[in-house]
């Protein structure tokens, strides 16, 4: 069985919580306290991120699927798997389309958006098909490239800086704010749900709440720190950009020679969708495999892949309709798939966990043990 | 016709392990045996050779003892006159045999052990056999009245000398190469490694050419699940012939539709001896100058014997230049097109008044002209390659004054596009082993970026990426030691550590033992 190392887990994991957010924002509307919100968001993250990590570990070795089966039973455990394949699918065609969306506007004006969105979907299919092990290697290399790429542009860009932008602090209110936070929980933090579907292949299943927390931590500074630098650079207007860091980022002017330094910001951009999209497409295409009682997933995945890019073409008429989508609608789309399915699997568990607790713990033990020999034989 | 040919190679190949592809139980008949009249064995052996005007049949007889006849067969060209004449001729004929013939049990044995000085020598009956040894350049020692032949090692013929070899120059180390004939290419290795546990294992193949090729290891180094999975590959090779190592690299390679090579191959031996210290295997075949060596990982590309000769420093400064060349070198053609046809604001303001001056007036869109000349380049690399000496003036005028400048001049392509060509193509040459990926990555980036600008790059990138993590050569990941930077698999990959902390073989391929040295007391 394929397993990946913990650092690998992280990297995707803080890809994919970076993964279309850097694109397009998130959809908080607090405008210079947006960067606030952010941090609410990441506050009200920490106990579900506990949470799906508690699960995994109470299933070390299973993918989401196979946790509602043993948890619920055939018939709920089906309806389970069947939601959640449904929303890895739509969060990947929501990524495919944020991102196709941009290259669209940016630079590829006078191509289809459908062309852009299916040339990109090759590589979310082959990523997706190779397996969790390849996007685990090709993470720990990518996720360096997107810090320094980001780390570099936000030092670039210091002298288009406006401090004063950021204040008034708090002129919002608490509420409002608190208000907005559920925003940034929702995307991306909450989407991190999906990461369920990948966590099976951890060598050890402690390590879930390792993964969880430290992703959710460096994604969250991230996040936090490019929120606050648009605020800086564009004004409040921030969250009217339809695509806010790379509005930013086109402002960079050093000498004559640094400028429009956008395309470079773009590379960040589509590695972390790549990642984000290959992660849904690969946990979709898990969640249909169980749901049709098939044996390897990798039948599925070019059909799957296609059908993630005509939901992405599908999915909103423009632009517009697309931001209108993440500001207003996302948030409330996203609680069952977030909070209310999660905290029933949970409940779930605790129960069937203290029901069984004496026979489980040897078999933990033993498993623990196998895997690590193995872990030691592989290198 | 078939079985006789297995039969003869399970006879000379000890190694060939577990695969017996005529079956075991036949027994073999009479045909196959010399009969004990000389006459009728020449006459067997003359029509086995018939066509055949380069074997000779040397029958002489003893001065002292006239009825003791006897007959040489050998292959002209193969074997050393002068080898023949004084050690078998010779002592035969002039010695005298009368008191060994009348105390003599068995007079062949007497012969063998006592007239002939010659240093290797066996016995056989067994008529394949000495069909084949004669075919190798040995001489066969027919007795009259003996059904068994003597075969004495008498091989000689023209080989190369060991030269510098073309393909790997070096400035600083040695200048040996391989040479085509196989003995004296295990040589060369057996001098670097004088230690027993370096282990060469011959095998035949190719059913016609009977190629012989050797498999070099040192044991206790090297691993054993790839010297088994190595042998189940050779062994189910069934080609007639086997012209060059490239043959096999082809047909043991994981990946033979990727241009990736998954089979590493030098000309150096002293590459192969560093690469066998470090737990890899290598197969020399006869008749070719490239030695294989597997597991051959990417990383391996960039690595150069000189790297570890000079000053680590500057090893490592090579290195990367190198690493860099060879990303450079795909990547130039395509980012200068995704930048002048769909991302013109990245381009600085001065620059791109430049460029846009120089497209002024060229007929073809940058694509394709660029494509045009990354093809005539590769065209120009060709015939580079391959022409006779004397016309290498008249390309060279062709490639760089009628392509070049008279093509700027002309207005038929921009002078950027000269520029990026040259560049691309002069990068090319750093990486000389991965050139058939980088020639063709190259214009599969070209397309993609010339239709997706930079996103199509990306795309490109991605999916050579994802290719190469999901190859494997023999067992172990290609892609090894390029990502990990962080544990000592990353001493030797982009950079070149200094020697005195390179305590340690790489990973996988060096796990049997993974001790390279202790610790180095001098620096430490």
């Amino acid at each position: 069985m394929v397993k990946i190392t913990n650092k690998e887990a992280i990297c995707i994991a803080v890809l994919f919580l970076l993964g279309s957010n850097i694109v397009i924002g998130s959809g908080m509307d607090v405008q210079n306290d947006n960067w606030i919100a952010g941090i609410f968001g990441f506050a009200y993250f920490v106990p579900f991120a506990f949470m799906y990590a508690r699960i995994q570990a109470l299933h070390g070795g299973k993918d989401l699927p196979e946790i509602a089966n043993h948890l619920f039973g055939r018939v709920f455990g089906f309806i389970i798997t069947a939601v959640y394949t449904w929303y890895s699918l739509h969060v990947g065609a929501l990524v495919l389309r944020n991102f196709g969306e941009f290259v669209k506007i940016t630079t590829l004006t006078e191509t289809p958006l459908l062309v852009i969105m299916l040339s990109f979907s090759v590589i979310i299919i082959a990523a997706a098909r190779l397996g969790i092990e390849v996007m685990g290697r090709l993470s720990t290399y990518a996720l360096p490239l997107v810090v320094l790429i980001l780390v570099f542009m936000e030092a670039m860009s210091v002298s288009q800086m406006n401090f004063d932008f950021v204040k008034p602090v708090f002129v919002h209110g608490f509420q409002k704010i608190a208000r907005a936070g559920f925003s940034a929980f929702t995307f991306p933090f909450g989407e991190s749900v999906i990461f369920l579907g990948i966590l099976y292949s951890l060598k050890k299943r402690e390590s879930a709440y390792r993964i969880y927390m430290t992703g959710m931590v460096i994604s969250g500074i991230i996040l936090v720190t490019l929120t606050l630098m648009n605020i800086f650079i564009l004004g409040p207007v921030e969250g009217d950009f339809y695509f806010p860091s790379h509005s930013s980022f086109s402002r960079i002017r050093l000498g004559d020679f640094l400028q429009r330094m956008e395309g470079t910001i773009s590379v960040s951009y589509a590695i972390t969708c790549f990642i984000k999209a290959s992660v849904c497409l690969f946990v979709a295409c898990k969640g249909i495999a169980s749901v049709f009682g098939l044996s390897d997933y990798r039948f599925i995945t070019i059909q799957t892949g296609l059908i993630m890019t005509y939901l992405a073409f599908i999915l909103y008429k423009n632009t517009v309709e697309m931001e209108n989508w993440v500001i207003n609608v996302y948030k409330y789309y996203a609680i069952p798939f977030q909070i209310v399915i999660p905290l029933l699997i949970w409940i779930r568990a605790e129960f069937k966990n203290r029901k069984g607790k004496r026979p489980k713990k040897s078999e933990e033990l033993e498993i623990n043990g196998g895997e690590q020999e193995e872990a030691g034989n592989e290198f | 016709m078939q079985r006789r040919k297995g039969e003869r190679r399970t006879a000379k190949k000890p190694v060939r392990v577990g695969d017996n592809k005529t079956g075991t139980g036949e027994v073999p008949k009479n045909s196959n045996k010399l009969a004990k009249s000389l006459d009728e064995n020449i006459r067997v052996l003359k029509e086995r050779f018939s066509n055949d005007g380069t074997v000779v049949f040397r029958r002489f007889q003893n001065r002292y003892l006239p009825e003791i006849k006897c007959c040489i067969v050998f292959i002209e060209g193969m074997i050393d006159f002068k080898h023949i004449n004084m050690q078998i001729i010779e002592p035969v004929m002039e010695q005298d045999l009368r008191q060994l013939s009348s105390s003599s049990q068995n007079f062949l044995v007497d012969i063998k052990d006592k007239v002939l000085p010659v240093n290797d020598i066996e016995e056989s009956e067994d008529l394949e056999k000495i069909l084949q040894s004669i075919c190798y350049g040995n001489t066969a020692f027919l007795l009259d009245g003996y059904d068994t032949a003597l075969l004495i090692e008498s091989k000689g013929w023209e080989v190369r000398a060991i030269t510098e070899p073309e393909s790997e120059k070096v400035i600083r180390g040695p200048r040996e190469g391989f040479t085509e004939h196989i003995i004296s290419n295990i040589s060369l290795i057996r001098r670097r490694i004088k230690n027993p546990n370096i282990k060469f294992r011959f095998m035949q193949l190719g059913k016609q050419t009977n190629t012989t090729i050797c498999i070099t290891y040192i044991e206790g180094i090297a691993l054993e699940s790839v010297l088994t999975e190595l042998e189940r590959r050779l062994n189910s090779i069934d080609i007639d012939g086997i012209l060059d190592s490239g043959y096999i690299q082809e047909l043991i390679e994981d990946a033979p539709l990727s241009t990736f090579p998954t089979v590493g191959y030098t000309e150096r031996p002293d590459v192969v001896v560093a690469r066998m210290l470090e737990g890899r295997i290598a197969v020399i075949v006869d008749g070719s100058p490239f030695v294989l060596t597997v597991p051959h990982i990417l990383v391996e590309n960039i690595q150069v014997n000189e790297d570890y000769y000079d000053h680590f420093i500057f090893g490592s400064f090579n290195r990367f230049l190198r690493a860099a060349a060879s990303i450079a070198t795909i990547s130039i053609p395509a980012v200068y097109l995704a930048l002048v046809t769909f991302h013109q604001e990245m381009i600085p303001t001065q620059l791109l008044i430049t460029l846009s001056a120089s497209l002024e007036g060229v007929p073809l869109p940058t694509s394709l002209s660029l494509i045009i000349m990354l093809i005539v380049f590769d065209i120009l690399r060709q015939a580079g390659a391959r022409m006779p000496s004397a016309v290498g003036q008249t390309v060279n005028i062709v490639g760089t004054l009628v392509l070049g400048q008279a093509a700027v001049e002309a207005h038929l392509v921009s002078a950027p596009v000269i520029i990026v060509t040259a560049i691309s193509g002069i990068t090319t040459l750093v990486v000389p082993t991965l050139i058939e990926s980088i020639v063709l990555l190259r214009l599969f980036l070209l397309i993609l970026s010339s239709f997706l600008g930079l996103y199509g790059y990306f795309i490109g990138i991605i999916m050579v990426y994802l290719h190469l993590m999901s190859l494997r050569s023999f067992g172990v990941p290609y892609m090894m030691s390029v990502t990990r930077i962080r544990d000592h698999d990353g001493q030797d990959a982009w950079i070149r550590a200094p020697w005195w902390s390179m305590t340690l073989r790489p990973k996988i391929i060096g796990a049997k033992n993974l001790v390279r040295q202790v610790s180095n007391h001098n620096r430490r």
